[in-house]
């Protein structure tokens, strides 16, 4: 059942989805179990950045039908204290660490991967390009041409394998795709949230503290698909398939669109074993 | 003998009600745990049925929702207050005898061990009265003394708690006990010794304990709200403004000393 990633060896297909499983805050609440019952056969970190980030102001939730919207913002202690504070402690997880990155301009990006790239324990590098480029303005996972510009100044500074997770914002993912694939990524991971919003009820203003925010959970499964099918249609390169994965039928819907891997997300808040439950039903449906 | 802050086990499990009844406004609902028959006061479960949730009809309530328990008595028994105030609580107060509630937890911190030097002033307001009435309990158990003032709006909100020893009621429209907020009864005892303030109410009723608090110098503990997607540090969805920064609540809290606050925030509506 062991599942081959760019070379990485994976006991099963299931991985966390970025920011959405926290294995150090799991262990405080759950204990020891939290870490040695590993509830997914990959782990990936909620996005890191050069800088230290408080993120948005609160609210930072919503719930709509079947769905989450956060405006969650990425904070996160910053590459320096991560590999101090948290990286010990990730390197004791029983499954390969997939590290999350994000820059706002490439020098960042530049910083973040050569920095990761000399840690001991970590398999493999994503990077989160659904943030604006402060040089340019756009967002770079929506654009084929300033993806395929960010991976190109990336790719010669790591031998370790390359995902690039794209934004479902975008006219054209497979077309981000094709251009990360040519700039040479190892693999492609999507759908990141798709951006909406929602109105304090009674009351003309925003009900999130950063204005819009991001859709997860059952209600974007079905554009996760179409989103993965094309991508996979497209690329020849692995795909890791998220968004709204929620019980073992999805994630088999997710493989039949041709990902390799599939990424459990919003469906953890509710069930923190989401992980080993959708691999045990996806096992009963083979 | 002192409740430590239990670790959860590591699952969502479902739990058969065995009781429900009703209380005043509010249902209580009382599930056997024997997984974590263990919890102290503060602590919080998060909660959702198969039946409401799963149910793929309105689509609401979808996340869990972060319930502190009013009864617990280390041998199973757990009792959680609803306030049917949103799609999640109501679902939850629907339940009956034989459903079957899903539970992740207990989490947080809860009320930490009052300082022997002084008496403990436990203030409540609303449905923020469960996990205050769980440390009178815990207290009550650990043979502390301590005062306790509970505020409703109505008679009828305050039929929810039973006759106490030296509980002080308040109610705003004065149909029970002192005409008036807690601040009232509250300031009179915070006056009378040394104390320390243990607190869970509305947003603008813990911000007055709060200040009070501050003003006097004396220690407060606030049990607070904020909305939570997970209850275990996944999400960061229960950000909590502090003096050092922004917090996660569900895990550095939800009990947090008044210093550490400038203000509560009222942006803490937990079921809309
Ligand atoms: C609360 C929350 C925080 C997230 N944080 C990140 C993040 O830090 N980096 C990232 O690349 N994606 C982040 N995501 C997006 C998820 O990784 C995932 O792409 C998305 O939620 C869709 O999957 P799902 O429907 O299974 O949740 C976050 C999603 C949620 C709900
Ligand atoms: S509720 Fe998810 S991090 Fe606190």
């Amino acid at each position: 059942m062991s599942v081959d990633f760019c070379g990485i060896e994976l006991a099963g297909p299931i991985v966390n989805a970025s920011g959405t499983w926290d294995p150090l805050a799991a262990r405080r609440a759950f204990g020891d179990s939290a870490f040695n019952d590993f509830p997914i056969h990959a782990h990936v970190t909620k996005t890191i950045t050069v800088a230290p980030r408080q993120g948005n102001r609160p609210p930072r939730l919503w719930e709509a039908p079947t769905s989450l919207i956060n405006s969650i913002g990425l904070p996160n202690k910053g590459i320096d204290a991560w590999i101090e504070q948290d990286l010990p402690q990730l390197r004791e997880l029983p499954v390969p660490l997939i590290v999350n990155v994000m820059g706002f301009e490439t020098s960042e990006l530049v910083e973040l991967v050569s920095r990761v790239s000399e840690l001991e324990g970590v398999a493999a590098i994503e990077l989160n390009v659904s943030c604006p480029n402060v040089e340019t303005g756009t967002i770079i996972g929506s654009d084929p041409v300033e993806c395929a510009r960010t991976v190109e100044a990336v790719r010669p500074l790591t031998e370790l394998p390359l995902i690039v997770k794209i934004t479902p914002n975008a006219s054209d993912p497979a077309g981000v795709a094709a251009a990360a694939e040519s700039a040479g990524v190892d693999a492609i991971c999507l759908i990141n949230t798709l951006r909406g919003m929602a109105f304090e009820p009674g009351s003309d203003k925003l009900w999130l503290g950063g204005g819009t925010g991001g859709v997860s959970g059952p209600a974007v499964h079905a554009v996760a698909l179409s989103q993965v099918h094309s991508v996979t249609s497209t690329v020849s390169i692995p795909v890791i398939g998220v968004g709204g994965v929620d019980c073992g039928s999805a994630a088999q819907s997710m493989l039949k669109a041709g990902a390799t891997l599939v990424g459990v997300g919003t469906e953890s808040f509710r069930d923190p074993r989401a992980g080993h439950r959708i691999w045990a039903e996806l096992q009963a449906l083979r | 003998m002192s409740v430590e802050a239990a670790t959860a086990p590591f699952n969502r499990r479902a739990l058969p009600v065995v009781g429900v009844s009703e209380l005043g406004p509010y249902r209580l609902i009382e599930v056997t745990d024997l997984e974590a028959p263990v919890v102290r006061a503060g602590q919080f479960h998060m909660l959702s049925t198969p039946q409401a949730w799963d149910s793929e009809e309105a689509g609401r309530p979808w996340l869990s929702r972060a319930i502190s328990f009013l009864e617990c008595d280390g041998a199973g028994r757990l009792v959680f207050l609803i306030d049917p105030i949103g799609p999640g609580t109501s679902a939850l107060a629907r339940l009956e005898v034989g459903d079957e509630l899903y539970v992740v937890g207990p989490l947080g911190n809860g009320f930490p061990d009052p300082d022997p030097q002084s008496r403990p002033l436990l203030i409540g307001g609303g449905i923020g009265l469960a996990p205050v009435l769980a440390f009178a309990d815990q207290l009550d158990r650990e043979s502390v003394e301590y005062d306790l003032v509970l505020g409703f709006r109505t008679a009828d909100h305050a039929s929810a708690v039973r006759e106490r020893p030296g509980l002080v009621l308040a109610t705003d429209d004065g149909s029970v006990g002192h005409h008036g907020t807690v601040m009232g009864p509250a300031a009179d005892l915070l006056a009378s010794g040394q104390r320390e303030v243990y607190t869970c109410g509305p947003p603008r009723m813990m911000e007055a304990v709060r200040a009070l608090c501050d003003e006097a110098q004396v220690a407060s503990w606030l049990a607070l709200e904020s909305p939570m997607a997970c209850g275990f540090g996944a999400c960061f969805g229960c950000a909590v403004e502090t003096k050092d920064g922004i917090i996660r609540l569900c895990v550095d809290g939800p009990v947090i000393s008044g210093s550490r606050l400038v203000g509560v925030s009222a942006t803490g509506r937990v079921d809309v």
